[in-house]
């Protein structure tokens, strides 16, 4: 476990070293995500029927922006090493790849969240548009953090194993981040949808990403209904988990030292 | 005219070899045509309800947001094919692995070479899509268009696409600078998104940006404008003005930055 320590604090350093590039990294999908908070400010307010305060409004996107960062990652490094063969020398120690790439993630996902929280939680605070809900509530969005984590990395680092078979894969990544991210909620609170739409992606772990904790933190859920959403999204984690371990199985086999 | 004849002949060769070394893998080719759809298809989704729930958006109706989009989309794709992917390679990699000083001692003007050196093929499929569904929203729209809207939509989207061109690669220079100047492009990619909806939805302060420093209500809103006749007496002249204001801040970056580069990746 140690070893993977290491990489997590030798990542940690690497990201603080191009401070610059971090921030604008952080706050270039932060400030996306906020400037999405006009766009639906301005609809709110022409639709009569409207079932979002402009502080709900306000806080929705403040915290969908804090919560992206943790299912928002791009594992190019995973297809970089399968195809030009740097895979090997993992392959050689006595080290898990994908152990080192979560460890090597999570230290950009740490940074680039708390870098959020502590600059947006206060601004909230301190404009008063944010009432905090009950402690369970707010335990409860905060379990969802790793598990948010944990389903977007291996759903995202599955795609990036199929570079075995195909050469190129950060096209059809890159399509999926972009589904994943209209049907998390992040830039429209999945309650904009149609009904037919919200039941069916109840059941899917994407709105679990960004809408359910996000509506938690606002205490627009409720805890039962929140502990239901936690445990479809761990089901969801587990058949990725295997269906990823089973796929780097199979891509192994076909994988040679020297690249493909 | 010569010179403008060897650019052009150079530039369609930058365009002909992209293609080769793409379709060298065409399985792959078409995993990559994938992300532009996608991503455009998104944007048109959160477009498409919001307008949807409101029903006007900032004094813009569904079938006039919908043109409006298109023309950001159509100019914006424009913009990825030709150079976008260019000032994109040239900070993510291209400055830190020296690419550079290969293109330094090149006889062609750098910046040139820099920006026009590896047009994205591969979203030409998006470009005729959007271009298809974009003359399909102005054949549905016509009665209401001009002769003189149409003829004021075509400057203002050449200057748009101009201006899209100079900021970018002004933007770029910072590279110069910064070690690791990736997300410059990337914050200027995310903003640009914003360009799909009308300008007049945002606060005064926000719209103040959009028409100066980082200029997207001339990629999408301004052109629109003009074709739907919506216009406002100082768009044409600030967006002349402003073009010809960036491009001395263009050169003069461009000038700066090489004076700051040592060679052999910085």
């Amino acid at each position: 476990m140690q070893k993977y320590w290491l990489v997590f604090f030798s990542s940690f350093q690497d990201v603080l070293t191009y401070r610059a590039d971090l921030f604008l990294s952080t706050f270039k999908y932060a400030g996306m995500v906020l400037m999405m908070t006009f766009v639906w400010l301005a609809v709110e307010s022409s639709n009569p029927g409207s079932t979002f305060s402009q502080s709900e409004t306000i806080t929705y996107f403040v915290f969908s922006a804090m919560l992206y960062s943790l299912s928002n990652m791009h594992p190019w490094y995973i297809e970089d090493d399968i195809r030009l063969g740097h895979l090997t020398k993992y392959l050689v120690k006595p080290i898990s790849p994908l152990g080192y790439y979560v460890s090597f993630e999570t230290a950009k996902v740490v940074v680039e969240t708390l870098m959020k929280v502590v600059i947006l939680l206060p601004a909230l605070i301190l404009l008063n548009a944010w009432t905090p809900p009950s402690l369970q509530h707010i335990l409860l969005a905060t379990v969802f953090a790793p598990l948010i984590f944990l389903f977007s990395f291996t759903f995202l680092s599955l795609i990036s194993i199929f570079t075995f078979w195909f050469t190129e894969i950060y096209s059809l990544r890159w399509a999926l981040t972009s589904t994943n991210r209209f049907l998390a909620g992040t830039l429209i609170p999945i309650s904009f949808f149609p009904e037919a739409f919200q039941n069916v992606s109840f059941y899917l772990p994407f709105q679990h990403l960004a809408f359910t904790p996000i509506r938690l933190l606002q205490g627009e859920m409720t805890v039962p209904v929140g502990l239901q959403s936690l445990g479809i999204l761990a089901v969801w984690l587990i058949v990725f988990t295997l269906l990823r371990s089973f796929i780097w199985r199979q891509g192994l086999r076909h994988f040679e030292g020297t690249g493909l | 005219m010569r010179k403008i004849t060897r650019y052009t002949s150079l530039a369609w060769n930058f365009f002909v070899f992209s293609t080769k070394s793409l379709m060298e893998y065409r399985l792959n080719f078409i995993l990559q045509i994938l992300h532009g759809p996608a991503y455009v298809g998104m944007m048109y989704g959160i477009l498409s309800l919001a307008f949807d729930r409101a029903g006007e958006l900032g004094g813009w109706s569904k079938t006039e947001g919908v043109l409006l989009f298109l023309s950001f989309q159509l100019l914006y794709v424009i913009g990825i094919v030709v150079f976008l992917k260019g000032v994109r390679h040239f900070l993510w990699e291209g400055l830190r692995r020296g690419d550079l000083d290969m293109m330094l001692t090149k006889p062609v003007n750098t910046q040139f070479i820099v920006t026009f050196s590896k047009p994205d093929v591969q979203q030409l499929p998006l470009l005729a899509a959007i271009t298809v569904f974009f003359v399909r929203q102005v054949w549905v729209m016509q009665e209401l268009f001009t002769l003189q809207s149409v003829l004021l939509f075509a400057v203002s989207f050449t200057l748009g696409l101009i201006l899209m061109y100079l900021s970018s690669s002004t933007l770029m220079t910072l590279g110069f600078k910064m070690t690791r100047a990736s997300q410059v492009i990337e914050f200027f990619d995310k903003t640009s998104d914003f360009a799909q909806y009308p300008t007049s939805i945002f606060p005064v302060s926000l719209r103040w940006f959009a028409f100066t420093l980082i200029p997207i209500a001339f990629f999408g809103y301004v052109p629109t404008s003009f074709l739907l006749g919506k216009e406002i007496w100082w768009f044409l002249p600030s967006e002349i003005l402003l073009m010809v204001i960036l491009f001395f801040i263009n050169q003069k970056a461009w000038k700066e930055g090489l004076k700051h580069y040592s060679s052999a990746s910085s």
